[in-house]
């Protein structure tokens, strides 16, 4: 493991990531992952185009029609088409979670560098607050945050956002700590480099891989926890369609029109297994030892 | 050992002091007032006062904290706002119902994700362990709520198995535990498999089929035995990730537990009833975490040598 | 009568980055109650062969891709697993080179002998601990009762080794093979349990390979040696006789000082150039390149084994007839 680390650090960047995207075209679920997340983003960007229906549009004569020709994965009960909703539904899904996940990772990496680099103090308090957030379930977080907050896609993501940067703070830190005693470090104070210098641009982009990897999982299951706290009323409000808002309105029609909460389930779920896959995959693809992601 | 345990249990008392702070502080950060949420129609202002008084919003927050954590000590959480009855009393009413899905989800977790991980390890790179390990990443991903509302289709509508909701019977039990239980065995089948994996590479593996030992027992007796103690210690990361399935899943079954005493507080934003409910679910979860540590402890002697 | 045959064995893993072949071709016999010593320098696949008699290779991504190996005309490779698991650690019984590495770290090392004995005598739970106990004695272990309840990681190398080795002598086997029994214990100690293995062996009439870098050890206690190079065996006989008349050059170069049995130095001498590692095994004689008599037939062909005058073995073309005629030397 050590030799490969080394002659992965000889290998220059731009030669590093070719083999890795060979890597990932050899590797079939890693592919996978990677089309179901390219088509993620494709439907949530083409929605309006795309979408046999307007959303919003009610079609009282057909409340909770099955399935058919027309609404192929039927309509709920304002007799709105299931699909299209479940198209526009998406945007709120990869616009909470790419941006949910992309602050936290900014929080989480700046602070959990920081704290890596330095130690002390800053470090100590750190790692009790990461340590406590990491044994709270999510949910828990995020619900108490949204009840500080408010319901609504912002607060969602903020909600999320604060939820989650523990995770990469640790994450980081735990790289940084390792990298810092590396000699290399040495060598490059020597030459008269500032801390600044130092972190963020010799061992920031080297302790960063595993971050990548965990953020990849860590948007699905933003996705996962929107669409939770969505189904418990507290993310986007109506009419904007939201998988976990369709799901909740569902439920009470789940005798009558279990399609409703059937099919948005499953776009959910195909979506949390593609970055799954592609998360998985990235661990192979980076030579991250499994071990420090856990 | 006992000196350890001694130690763990010492060390939740600042986790416990900390937590408290947190739930006690983000819920009065709030803008806005929560008292006016009290205040209906046709209130005087004199009721608002005495409203104020009672709720002493009118101290500066630390000594609100300090009144309130003095009566958390006195086994008084407040009275709920909306229902006017004692945030204790209410959470007696709940607990039971929230105690026995979680043990329950947590059991059988662990023993459907041991199982799963020690069939995946033992068929690796087979189509079995293919399968367990695509189930167990299901289990992972998918959200609890969904899966308990497809669960009560298929049982409890197309099947007309088992019943869809209530809590009262054994019966009622089994679905809601199985939803939040698949999550966490899809968890603990992915370490198990895992870490039995890596067990199997070690030298003294080779040395036991050396001794003449079966692949059955060697599997069974001692890579399980060495597989499970990192299975504990993440059971015990994330056995709050287990139980926070519960809080959606009381919902979709209509379980009065405190997850559903949580989410209805949150929505009267019904303050006493967040804090005591939160409160208690957190304790819940450091307490799993803290027993999760011992058992840690105990299954693996080079852990109890550390501690004596 | 023979006990242990191996015939022409060549031995392969499968890693991540290709074959390897640690073992080519090598073969040796052994007598009931005979001791034999293989000897050799590191990486010259002397535990590969313990595992391959021990049938451990399918364990270890490996396998045996030619050859027999007759244990009391039984060939080995011919077995079923479950019928090999009734030989393993009961008539044939190996103690590990890496006592540090070898022992369950979650179970008390007594049970861990036990555990062994009970699998193939019947006998019951505390005569089983009665037995392992009086081995752990012998072995020098003064307080074995303390000792046998506890765990690996409370043991020094020095009593790991030993349980190691009492594991491997409890089970009264057949054929023991012994690789690199003594490494992490001081001299005195060493000498004490090689002294036992002469006793137990000799009394029990039990076969012993000793894998061993001493060749002290080996003089002292061994009947028969097999010197390996990088995979083949390139001496083998009597121990007085290929110690006298050592013939292949590499043995010759081993042989430069013997150490007497019990003198500091232990190892090998060290002999000029690099081991060879099995992925890059030269071509024709592997010990060419650092051969002081190399011509270019050993550069392009493998010896054959050739029978002395003295009735050792030896795989070197020095002792092939057409050896004078070839006369050019290599650099
Ligand atoms: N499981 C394995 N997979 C691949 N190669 C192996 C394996 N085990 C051993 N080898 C290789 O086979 C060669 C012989 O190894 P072996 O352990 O038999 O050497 P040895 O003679 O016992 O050396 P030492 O004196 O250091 O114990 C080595 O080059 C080693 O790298
Ligand atoms: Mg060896």
């Amino acid at each position: 493991m050590e030799t490969h680390q080394d002659q992965e650090s000889i290998i220059p960047p731009a030669n590093r990531w070719i083999r890795r995207v060979k890597k990932i075209k050899s590797n079939k679920a890693g592919l996978l992952g990677a089309f179901i997340i390219a088509g993620l983003i494709l439907v949530a960007l083409t929605a309006d185009l795309i979408s046999p229906y307007s959303y919003k549009e009610q079609d009282l004569t057909m409340m909770n029609s099955p399935p058919s020709t027309e609404h192929f994965m039927g309509t709920d009960e304002f007799g709105r088409d299931v699909f299209s909703r479940i198209l526009h539904g998406s945007r709120i899904s990869v616009y909470v979670g790419v941006v949910s996940v992309g602050l936290s990772v900014l929080l989480g990496s700046l602070l959990g560098a920081i704290a890596g680099y330095y130690g002390g103090l800053l470090d100590r308090g750190l790692s009790l607050i990461t340590d406590l957030t990491w044994s709270l379930p999510e949910i828990l977080v995020a619900l108490l945050l949204v009840a500080v907050v408010g319901a609504g896609v912002e607060c969602v993501i903020i909600a999320i956002a604060l939820t989650y940067w523990a995770q990469y703070a640790r994450l980081i830190r735990g790289q940084i700590l390792m990298l810092k005693n590396e000699i290399y470090v040495e060598a490059t104070r020597s030459l008269g480099a500032t801390d600044f210098t130092i972190l963020f641009k010799h061992l920031f982009p080297n302790a960063i891989a595993p971050v990548i990897v965990a953020a990849t999982i860590g948007i699905g299951q933003a996705i996962v926890l929107e669409a939770t706290l969505g189904f418990l009323g507290m993310g986007a409000q109506p009419p904007t369609p939201s998988w976990g808002a369709m799901m909740s309105n569902g439920t009470a029609y789940l005798f009558i029109s279990p399609w409703v909460i059937i099919f948005p389930g499953l776009a959910m779920m195909i979506t949390v297994f593609g970055f799954n896959l592609f998360g998985d995959v990235l661990v192979d693809i980076m030579d991250i030892r499994e071990d420090t992601l856990k | 050992m006992w000196q350890f345990v001694i130690r763990r249990l010492l060390l939740m008392i600042p986790i416990f002091f900390v937590l408290s702070v947190i739930i006690f502080s983000l819920i009065h950060i709030v803008p806005g007032n929560p008292i006016d949420n009290l205040i209906g129609p046709g209130m005087t202002k004199a009721h608002e006062q005495k409203l104020i008084e009672k709720y002493h919003l009118d101290k500066p927050l630390p000594v609100q904290y300090a009144i309130w954590l003095a009566n958390l000590f006195k086994g008084d959480l407040g009275t709920s706002i909306i229902e006017k009855r004692p945030v204790t009393e209410l959470l007696r009413h709940h607990l039971p119902y929230s105690l026995s899905l979680g043990l329950t989800a947590i059991a059988l977790s662990f023993v459907l994700g041991v199982s799963m991980g020690i069939l995946s390890a033992a068929a690796k790179d087979t189509w079995i362990d293919h399968m367990a390990m695509v189930v167990a990443l299901f289990g992972v991903t998918i959200p609890a709520f969904w899966l308990g509302l497809i669960l009560i289709l298929i049982f409890a509508v197309w099947l007309n198995l088992l019943p869809v909701s209530g809590s009262g019977t054994l019966v009622s039990l089994i679905l809601p535990a199985v939803t939040v239980g698949l999550g966490g065995a899809g968890l603990i089948a992915r370490i198990t498999r895992v870490s039995m994996l890596e067990v199997a590479s070690k030298d003294f593996i080779v040395m036991l089929h050396a001794k003449g030992l079966g692949k059955k027992a060697i599997l069974l007796k001692h890579i399980l035995r060495n597989a499970l103690i990192p299975v504990i210690t993440i059971l015990g990361l994330r056995i709050g990730w287990v139980l926070g399935g519960t809080v959606t899943v009381e919902i979709v079954f209509a379980r009065p537990g405190l997850g559903q005493m949580l989410i209805t507080g949150l929505f009267r934003r019904d303050y006493p009833v967040i804090q005591g409910s939160m409160l208690l679910l957190a304790m819940g979860i450091v307490l799993g975490t803290f027993l999760a540590d011992v058992l840690y402890a105990f299954t693996d002697p080079r852990v109890r040598d550390q501690h004596q | 009568m023979t006990l242990l045959c191996l015939e022409n064995i060549s031995v392969e893993f499968t890693t991540r980055d290709g074959c390897v072949e640690p073992l080519n071709c090598i073969g040796f016999d052994l007598d009931d109650g005979e001791i034999l010593g293989l000897v050799g320098e590191t990486g010259s696949g002397k535990s590969v062969t313990a595992q391959a008699i021990m049938g451990l290779l399918p364990f270890l991504d490996g396998r045996v891709s030619q050859g027999r190996i007759l244990f009391k005309d039984v060939d080995l490779l011919s077995l079923s697993e479950s019928e090999y698991q009734q030989i393993r650690g009961n008539r044939i019984s190996l103690i590990s080179q890496n006592p540090m590495t070898s022992l369950d770290p979650v179970y008390r090392v007594g049970n861990q002998i036990v555990e062994g004995l009970r699998l193939h005598l019947n006998i019951s739970r505390s005569d089983a601990a009665k037995r392992a106990k009086a081995v752990m004695t012998s072995l020098g272990i003064a307080n074995s009762e303390k000792v046998f309840s506890q765990y690996p990681h409370q043991l020094s190398g020095g009593l790991k080794q030993r349980i190691v080795i009492a594991m491997g002598l409890c089970a009264d086997p057949e054929l023991l093979i012994a690789d690199e029994p003594t490494t992490a214990l001081d001299v005195t100690v060493q000498a004490q349990i090689i002294e036992l293995f002469k006793k137990t062996t000799r009394d029990r009439h039990v076969g012993l390979i000793m894998i061993t870098h001493d060749l002290g050890v080996i003089a002292h206690l061994c009947d028969k040696v097999v010197v390996m190079y990088a995979g083949t065996v390139v001496e083998r006989g009597d121990v007085a006789t290929v110690f006298k008349n050592p013939r292949h050059p590499y043995t010759l170069s081993l042989l430069g000082c013997i150490p007497t049995f019990g003198m500091a130095q232990k190892t090998l001498n060290a002999i000029p150039g690099n081991v060879p590692s099995v992925r890059t095994f030269p071509s024709g004689c592997r010990y060419h390149p650092r051969c002081f008599h190399a011509k270019p037939v050993c550069v392009k062909h493998s010896p054959e084994t050739i029978r002395t005058s003295k009735g050792t073995l030896v795989k070197c073309h020095m002792f092939s007839p057409d050896w004078r005629k070839d006369s050019e030397k290599v650099g």
